[in-house]
């Protein structure tokens, strides 16, 4: 396990892209202290801002200290395991395609930006976009777990393509807006206007009071569905708390949005 | 003491303009032209450059492109998702920073024009309204001699110019916008198309003799009556003309009605590619080449030109100003889509698309466009193109010319697409590779004369010294893709892929003469219904910093 | 025979510059006729009131062509130090840019990109999100006149044209005399959707007064019944505060129309929903395009603003919140976007261009600004410049200093300038800061 205990003092924004398991794995010590990381437009070396230790061999990282200022942790990584022993800022995960991240505290805004495999957990909370699309593209999230324990902004997977995502505490406006397949479930208060555009796919609002939904979408059934059942169990393998409440409950499941291509579902918890 | 010569030396010389095919020879620059070689032995040039080994040519001619103005600029803003995941263009000591994709910035285009070897390009289709946004975007885009083409198919004086009969006027009339705009000469996009889009819901023309309402004039009309002002304003370039029905199954029809209009006035077909396709009215399943009717009345007519628009595998932008096009285009691949009207004057659609090798029209779009090429007999009236981005990004030239002087390559890549090809066109029969000279004709000398750029696309005395130099390979994409150096104005702007120097080039404009009593109508007209003052309109000479005339001589 | 001497008249004489351009708001009517006496302009014919407030509040003055640390210094020492400023930076912003000509606009994003800064314009605080909305969904649009001369269904929403942009309904949008409406005012209906009562509903046929921020509710449900979809009446007025007939008429006539127009302002965009909100209406122009010819516009404000999208958009690609750290263009509103580089105090130093953040932004953003190194550029004295480590006074565009401007719909338009003036243009301004930062940076 490599150890990086952050020990700079900035606002500036420092960006570590790049810096993944993978890229680690076979390198000295001396070498990843003279990686390049990028604080505002400077280039600046990794040990200048990090105390450096450990062996990077087993592709397994731990960023110790409050590194909300820090973006791009475990972007683009494929394999191997990144835990932050703190905050941590914009971009966790981004474009991921393998490989586990666990954020022990919270994270900023776009979590898993159009994520294409692996698994993100941060045990805090969220900024807004998480699993989403960056702007202008047609499809976000194309595949992996997103799990946020605590609360999430807006625009929780925007135009998400495939994958799991789930949010433990409330989350803001448009969840699942132009939502294209995958499944997005909140398990706290949500805001509004939940999956407007939604294409296809799933989005659960688990929480008490949920929103009013858009008048593009129209109630179909209540029932207790299957295929949920399975998702909850998987997410509390993965270590994710469902409160108990949510294995027995009723659905009532909305078809929508018909605005849109309108083979999408929002369940909403009715017990 | 300085002689204020540069001498390109011993290169293996392309100048079909004088018949010269691949002699060695010296080529003698000064004040930035090419000049005689001294007759003085004793002159010595302040700088050479061996090229012994190496190709040299006349600087690339991109006479149909879309690099600049509000529709250009609108795809860029459009397209962030394709620019974050393209090619990155750092800045450097002497070279702006900015972003790649099928709609580069304005500095990234011109740096990467240059390095290919493009040191003129034209753009192709200008609403006169927004002349000064493009000689704006035109003073960043460095490296580049370019130049304009005005919209007019659409244009409401136009069409009751035409209307009434009134050709002097008309005349007149294109005379006075060029001028105005600082343009180069009338482009005619779908004509009479466009005023109906603006008119009704997916309004369109679909046949030359159809009416335009309200102008009360038809598409065939408007094309005969500009190609003739044109010719007899003597402008250096002929009409240029994206016609009617692009893209749609049986287009051929409506070409080859569309070239029979010119009669004997020049005409260039822009794009022709999307024109030659043969079937049923929008079915797919009867799509095919009509390449073989269509090239044999351009070899019989030599009062026509055509420029490819060949298309290639891979995700770009549509960007045309035929405002209803864009709008089919983006419903047909479920894509976002922008439009913008410009009153009195022209439309605008965008749409991104992606050309793909498994689908049965795009394999046959391909193939179409490299027929043209094989079929055509005259190289001096078939130029190349992709019209970028709408078929392919610029940065794509390289590949195709792979494509036609290297039968094996082509057939190879014949293999990887629909198969329908193999009966829907002739491309499998054609064995037929393109000669360096042949190139070199089709990507600079053949477009500068088309043109009517007596200055560009040769390497005679009297040339602007434009010249690119390449290392012979016989991979062809990589002999064309990384030119040893590139001259512009006699300055070597780029050497080994680098951009040393990125000099801003010149704009070039026509001015003809014309009767001024027109501007009291024109005046009267603005008053009625521009949004804009006549006063405000008209582009001074002043307001561009380089810039040259080109003369209307006779033909 | 003697020369007889030259007479020097008593009075100068006024002069009258004609065709003259209002960079006030995204009008940019250019059909003013100023009237010069003594280096003032002493009346601007057509200009309206916040047009003559612009034109006449421009009299000479003698402050100092620069201040450095809010004291007189030369322009050459302002400009020496701004560079520095700049150089230093690990992340310098280059933020305003709306109110100068687009020559100056091309410096100032030319001068973010030798700093490896992060080049940003008022867009981002006012239509930045419907261009974040056209990059999602794209946009039909057209230019003013065609407005005038084929729009015969114009729809207000969220904006308030009346006392924003005074001359929009007697120049473009509800009075012409168009070629396919030649009774003008008779041949349009006049549609306004607000959350109040403004001046503007008085001048509508219709107005919609929905709830607060539920323009997405009330679009949605346009969109809705343009496609047919059933929607349940009594949902509607809990969501928008209009009943559904109200609605249904609405499209019913939006369908019948020759050319729909739908022209939006702040109320959409800066409400909760933001871009969203404006997606959600450019989408409901793209969906009535299946039935009859449809367009929007957003409404901009400052003079100059859609230059500044356009130039930032030529030379980077992207048009606005554009960060060169990296030696590269990248683009992320609400990550490089200006409140967001100064709320979370990321800037550490920044060059602003005719713009006023600490009297407009909010809290944390202006207390960074307070405490960073910055470079104002601006005609008037205003709370931005007060605090300004390096103030350059500059002249006024279009009144001052020629140059070209774009009009809310993309029309480029030529300044003729009235008065001179003893300032420097902001083009000088920045011309020298950028050769002295590109020296700098070798």
């Amino acid at each position: 396990m490599l150890t990086l205990r952050y020990k700079a003092d900035t606002t500036v924004p420092v960006e570590v892209e790049g810096l993944t398991p993978s890229a680690v794995r076979g390198l000295s010590i001396a070498e990843i202290q003279r990686f390049d990381l990028f604080h505002g437009n400077r280039k600046v070396p990794l040990a200048e801002f990090f105390e450096i230790s450990g062996d990077p061999a087993d592709a397994r990282m731990e960023f110790e200290g409050d590194l909300a200022g820090v973006h791009w942790i475990g972007a683009q990584m494929s394999e191997g395991e990144i835990h932050v022993r703190g905050n941590a800022g914009r971009h966790v995960g981004s474009e991921m395609t393998g490989g586990v991240i666990h954020v022990h505290g919270n994270a900023s805004d776009w979590v898993g930006g159009e994520m294409h495999g692996g698994l993100i957990h941060v045990h805090g909370n969220a900024g807004h976009l998480v699993g989403s699309a960056y702007r202008g593209s047609a499809k976000g999230m194309t595949a992996g777990v997103i799990l946020i324990d605590g609360s999430a902004g807006n625009e929780v997977g925007l135009t998400m393509r495939r994958g799991l995502l789930a949010v433990g505490g409330e989350c803001g406006d448009f969840v699942g807006a132009n939502l294209i397949a995958g499944t997005v479930l909140v398990f706290g208060p949500c805001g509004n206007r939940p999956a407007a555009a939604m294409r296809r796919g799933t989005v659960g609002l688990f929480g008490a009071n949920p929103p009013s939904l858009l008048v593009s979408f129209r109630k179909s059934c209540v029932c207790q569905p299957t295929f949920l059942r399975l998702i909850l169990r998987h997410l509390e393998s993965l270590g994710f708390a469902v409160p108990s409440e949510c294995h027995n409950a009723n659905y009532g499941i909305y078809h929508g949005d018909h605005v849109a291509v309108g083979r999408g579902e929002i369940l909403i918890r009715e017990n | 003491m300085s002689s204020g010569y540069f001498k390109i030396a011993g290169g293996t010389v392309y100048d079909p303009i004088h018949g010269v095919d691949g002699d060695v020879r010296d080529i003698w620059i000064r004040d930035g032209q090419i000049v005689e070689t001294p007759s003085d032995f004793d002159i010595r040039p302040d700088k050479t450059l061996d090229a012994s080994g190496l190709v040299v040519m006349p600087g690339g001619v991109d006479m149909h492109c879309h690099i600049a103005g509000p529709k250009v600029n609108a795809a860029r803003k459009m397209r962030p998702e394709q620019k974050r995941k393209a090619e990155k263009v750092v800045r450097t000591s002497n070279t702006r920073s900015g972003t790649m994709g099928s709609v580069p910035s304005t500095f990234a285009t011109g740096y990467k024009y240059a390095g290919l070897g493009y040191t003129t390009a034209f753009d192709a289709a200008i609403p006169p309204l927004a002349a000064r946004h493009v000689h704006e975007e035109f003073e960043d885009t460095p490296c580049l001699d370019k130049g304009f083409f005005v919209l007019m198919g659409n244009n409401h004086f136009v069409m009751e110019s035409i209307h009434r009969k009134e050709p002097e006027k008309l005349r007149s009339f294109i005379a006075w916008l060029l001028g105005a705009a600082k343009g180069f000469t009338p482009k005619v996009v779908n004509p009479g198309g466009v005023e109906i889009w603006k008119q009704l819901p997916s309004g369109n023309v679909h046949g030359l003799d159809e009416n335009v309402a309200h102008f009360d004039v038809t598409p065939r009309q408007i094309i005969e009556q500009i190609a003739r002002a044109v010719d007899a304003l003597k402008l250096p370039h002929s009409v240029h003309l994206h016609a009617n029905n692009l893209g749609m199954p049986g287009n051929w029809i409506t070409t080859l009605e569309t070239m029979k209009t010119f009669g004997d006035s020049r005409g260039h077909l822009a794009h022709i590619q999307f024109h030659s396709y043969g079937g049923g009215e929008g079915d797919e399943n009867t799509f095919n080449s009509k390449v073989v009717e269509l090239v044999e009345y351009v070899n019989a007519h030599h009062n026509l030109t055509v420029d490819v628009g060949q298309v290639l595998f891979g995700e770009t932008t549509t960007m045309t100003a035929d405002g209803p096009l864009g709008y089919y285009l983006s419903n047909a691949f479920k894509s976002k889509w922008f439009s913008s009207d410009t009153e009195m004057e022209s439309g605008c659609g965008i749409a991104p698309i992606e050309y793909r090798n498994t689908s049965l029209v795009h394999s046959l779009q391909w193939a179409i466009g490299l027929e043209w090429y094989l079929l055509a007999k005259d190289p001096w009236r078939v130029v190349m193109s992709t019209d970028h981005p709408n078929g392919g990004s610029f940065l794509a030239y390289p590949q195709i010319i792979q494509l036609l002087m290297d039968r094996t390559y082509r057939q190879d890549m014949l293999k990887q697409v629909h198969p329908a090809v193999l009966e829907r066109s002739t491309l499998a029969d054609l064995t037929r590779e393109y000669s360096l000279n042949e190139i070199c004709i089709i990507t600079r000398s053949g477009p500068a004369k088309i043109l009517g750029l007596t200055r560009k696309g040769h390497l005679g005395p009297g040339a602007d010294a434009d010249i690119t130099i390449y290392t012979p390979n016989d991979d062809k994409t990589k002999m064309f893709e990384l030119p040893r150096a590139v001259i512009k104005s006699g300055v070597v702007i780029v050497e080994h892929g680098e951009v040393r120097e990125p000099l801003t080039g010149k704009l070039l404009y026509v001015a003809p003469e014309y009767d001024t009593s027109i501007e009291s109508d024109i005046a009267e007209w603005f008053e009625k219904y521009y949004s804009i003052r006549f006063r405000n309109y008209p582009v001074p000479l002043d307001y561009l910093h380089d810039r040259e005339e080109v003369a209307c001589a006779g033909l | 025979m003697a020369t007889p001497p030259i007479t020097k008249p008593i009075e100068s004489p006024a002069t009258v510059i004609t065709d003259a351009t209002c960079t006030f708001c995204g009008c940019v009517c250019d059909d003013i006729d100023i009237t010069v006496k003594d280096n003032h302009i002493t009346d601007a014919k057509r200009a309206c009131v916040l047009g003559k407030s612009w034109f006449y509040g421009h009299a000479a003055d003698d402050r100092p062509d620069c201040l450095i640390e809010g004291q007189p210094a030369s322009v050459a020492e302002g400009v020496e130090r701004a560079a520095r400023i700049l150089t230093e930076a690990r992340y310098p912003i280059v933020y305003g840019l709306s109110d100068t000509t687009s020559e100056a606009q091309r410096v100032a994003v030319a001068i973010g990109d030798a700093i490896a800064g992060t080049v940003d314009t008022t867009t981002s605080v006012c239509h930045g999100p419907s261009g974040m909305a056209f990059q999602g969904v794209g946009e039909v649009t057209c230019t003013l006149g065609e407005v005038a001369n084929r729009g015969d269904l114009i729809i207000f929403w969220g904006g308030n044209p009346a006392e924003s942009h005074p001359r929009h309904f007697s120049k473009y949008s509800l009075m012409p005399k168009g070629m396919f409406v030649p009774n003008g005012r008779k041949d349009r209906t006049a549609v306004g959707v607000d959350v109040r009562k403004t001046k503007t509903a008085k001048a509508m046929d219709l107005f919609f007064q929905i709830k607060p921020r539920s323009d997405f509710e009330a679009l949605w449900t346009l969109r809705a019944l343009a496609k047919s979809v059933e929607v349940d009446p009594e949902q509607v007025k809990r969501d928008t505060g209009i009943e559904l007939s109200r609605w249904q008429d609405l499209m019913d006539r939006m369908k019948a129309a020759k050319f729909g127009v739908i022209l939006f302002g702040m109320g959409l965009t800066m409400t909760r929903g933001k871009h969203l909100n404006s997606e959600a209406l450019l989408s409901l122009a793209r969906d009535m395009n299946a039935f009859t010819r449809f367009v929007v516009k957003p409404m901009r404000g400052h003079g100059n603003v859609t230059g500044a999208d356009n130039v930032v958009t030529w030379q980077t690609g992207y048009p606005f919140g554009v960060n060169m750290s990296r030696g590269y263009p990248r683009f992320n509103p609400g990550e490089y976007t200006t409140s967001d580089t100064l709320a979370r105090g990321e800037a550490d130093a920044a060059l602003l261009v005719a713009c006023d953040p600490m009297a407009n932004f909010s809290q944390p953003a202006r207390e960074r600004l307070q405490s960073i190194p910055y470079i104002a550029l601006d005609p008037k004295e205003t709370p931005t410049t007060r605090s300004a480590a390096v103030a350059f006074t500059t002249a006024t565009y279009g009144i001052n200093t020629p140059g070209t401007v774009y009009r809310m719909d993309d029309v480029p338009i030529y300044l003729r300038p009235a008065l001179s003036s003893t300032h420097p243009t902001d083009l000088e301004v920045l011309s020298a800061i950028h050769r002295r930062v590109t020296e700098l940076k070798k």
